[in-house]
């Protein structure tokens, strides 16, 4: 059956399974979706299948059985050589940050711009323009070793928004960080949101999600459990014992 | 223009793992052309060796000035002959004061016609082995004149068995280095890329298409190729030199003259080509394994 395509959702799960070598369920028949400028949570213990739900959004795996669209595209039917050209409209921010050690702020965010063919004068344009946005401008000479936790979550996403993408992914983004930290960090991505970017949001903070009115999926053992409004999402008790 | 400055800046960056790996290639391709050189070396001292095999013909003393050239001619004719030279009783007398010059108690008194007049015949290259030589002499013997033939059999014999094994030696021991050099060239640029497993990841996950990745990889891997092999046949040649200056005079007092040679060009050519290959095939393979997904 042809997955159907709504231009309002940016990305939409059509019962979609991910099963590993030796027959391990990560995902079992999930059906979900996040609209155009929606900021969503997805919640759930270590193990639940968020960060593979995460990876089969900017193609990383590829799902056992179901569909997936991204800003209406149907990801399962994409070859390999269109990845690249997806990832370029999907910012990604990992707990790790995954930042290059020994190049600079100004060019762990450019390298984003290079590789889609961006140089020169717009190349540095759009770095400043984002840098100033995280607040890192003073900071762009500066090696990721020398700056914070909190900063170096910052620059990676910088990283991830430079290209203006329509979607962003964070994977636990702020599991490194202490709570004045997650904060900054969630407030900087409500604002990116509030100019338009779609931003999902993969955490096992259930005291995180409360604090924010935004919509949670809520995943345990590989299914959804909850898709409500985080003042209403009643967190699954099972969920609760293995996150904390 | 781009890839360029991009792998430039990038070995910059990497300038440890670059070195290392840089530094093995050298020594690796150092090994194998030291063999090379060698086997040159040994090659030249072979066909030296060779072209010293000849075929003495004594003949009879009653042979009148006319006999002899008509012998020549014929054995000109046999066809396997690259040159012949007749030593008269005289000339041969000569050659035997002139070698035992230190001792006049064994010259003195000599007659001048006790020794025999001959043919000194050196054969072409091809006639060289030890049936071929035996065919020519069966030939030879036929000839009317011909008082008795000298062409030490044994020694011809062997030189061609030792010819034979080193040329094989040649093939296995350059055929195993090669293989162990490729294998060592090109994991140590597997383990460079390795270090780099993250970045490549971050490119992948910001959107680079795996040409945009490769290429700079690819750039590094040949300038790896070329400055190590540059570096090898440098120290090559300079460890050639020291050994002319060092151990040539000896070598050659023990083995006789032989006129040491460097790679010719086409080796040069070969072992560049060879860097250039394996720096390439490294990165390239390397890469294709990160490159998959």
């Amino acid at each position: 059956m042809r997955a159907p395509m709504d231009s309002s959702k940016m990305i939409q799960f059509f019962h979609v399974s991910k099963v590993y070598p030796g027959t391990i369920h990560a995902l079992t028949d999930v059906t979900l979706e996040v609209n155009e400028g929606e900021f969503v949570f997805l919640t759930g213990p270590s193990g639940a299948g968020k960060t593979t739900l995460l990876k089969l959004i900017f193609c990383d795996e590829r799902p056992t059985r179901g569909d997936i669209l991204v800003n209406g595209m149907n990801v399962c039917r994409m070859r390999a050589s269109q990845i690249p050209y997806l990832r370029r409209n999907i910012g990604i921010v990992f707990q790790d940050f995954k930042l290059l050690k020994d190049l600079s702020v100004f060019q762990n965010v450019a390298f984003a711009l290079e590789v889609t063919g961006i140089r020169g004068k717009e190349m540095k344009r759009r770095t400043w323009k984002t840098l100033r946005m995280v607040g890192l401008l003073d900071k762009m000479d500066e090696t990721p070793l020398k700056l914070s936790g909190g900063e170096q979550q910052r620059v990676a996403i910088a990283r991830a928004l430079v290209n203006n993408p329509p979607i962003l992914l964070a994977d636990e983004p702020t599991g490194n960080l202490d709570p004045e930290v997650t904060l900054d960090i969630i407030n900087l991505m409500n604002n990116f949101n509030a100019s338009g970017t779609t931003i999902v949001v993969a955490t096992h903070n259930t005291d995180l999600v409360r604090k924010y009115r935004k919509r949670v999926i809520q995943l345990l053992r590989g299914r959804t459990v909850d898709q409500t409004h985080s003042e209403r999402s009643m967190v699954h008790p099972e969920a609760t014992a293995s996150s904390s | 223009m781009y890839f360029l400055r991009k792998a430039y800046r990038d070995i910059r960056r990497n300038f440890l793992v670059n070195s290392v790996s840089t530094i093995i290639i050298v020594f690796s391709l150092l090994i194998f052309s030291i063999f090379l050189v060698v086997s040159v070396n040994l090659n030249r001292l072979l066909v030296n060796w060779k072209g010293k095999i000849q075929v003495i013909c004594y003949v009879k003393n009653d042979l009148s000035p006319n006999e002899l050239q008509n012998m020549k001619r014929r054995i000109r004719e046999l066809g396997e002959v690259r040159s012949i030279n007749y030593v008269s009783k005289s000339d041969a007398m000569l050659l035997f004061k002139r070698f035992f010059h230190n001792q006049d108690g064994i010259v003195e008194g000599l007659d001048k016609d006790i020794l025999p007049a001959s043919f000194e015949i050196h054969l072409k290259e091809k006639s060289h082995g030890g049936w071929r030589i035996d065919e020519f002499v069966k030939k030879l013997s036929q000839f009317e004149g011909v008082a008795d033939i000298q062409y030490g059999r044994e020694w011809i014999t062997r030189l061609s068995t030792i010819v034979h094994l080193l040329r094989w030696g040649q093939l296995i021991v350059g055929g195993i280095l090669f293989l162990a050099i490729s294998f060592i060239i090109s994991n140590t640029i597997k383990l460079s890329i390795y270090s780099r497993k993250e970045e490549i990841e971050i490119m992948k996950l910001v959107g680079a298409t795996n040409g945009f990745i490769k290429i700079p990889f690819l750039v590094e891997g040949f300038f790896q190729g070329v400055f190590g092999a540059t570096l090898s046949l440098g120290l090559l040649y300079l460890l050639y030199q020291s050994f002319l200056w060092r151990s040539g005079p000896f070598v050659r007092a023990s083995l006789g003259p032989i006129d040491f040679s460097f790679l010719p060009w086409s080796s040069i050519g070969g072992i560049l080509l060879v860097g250039i290959s394996l720096g390439l095939a490294g990165s390239y393979l390397s890469l294709a394994r990160f490159l998959k997904a």
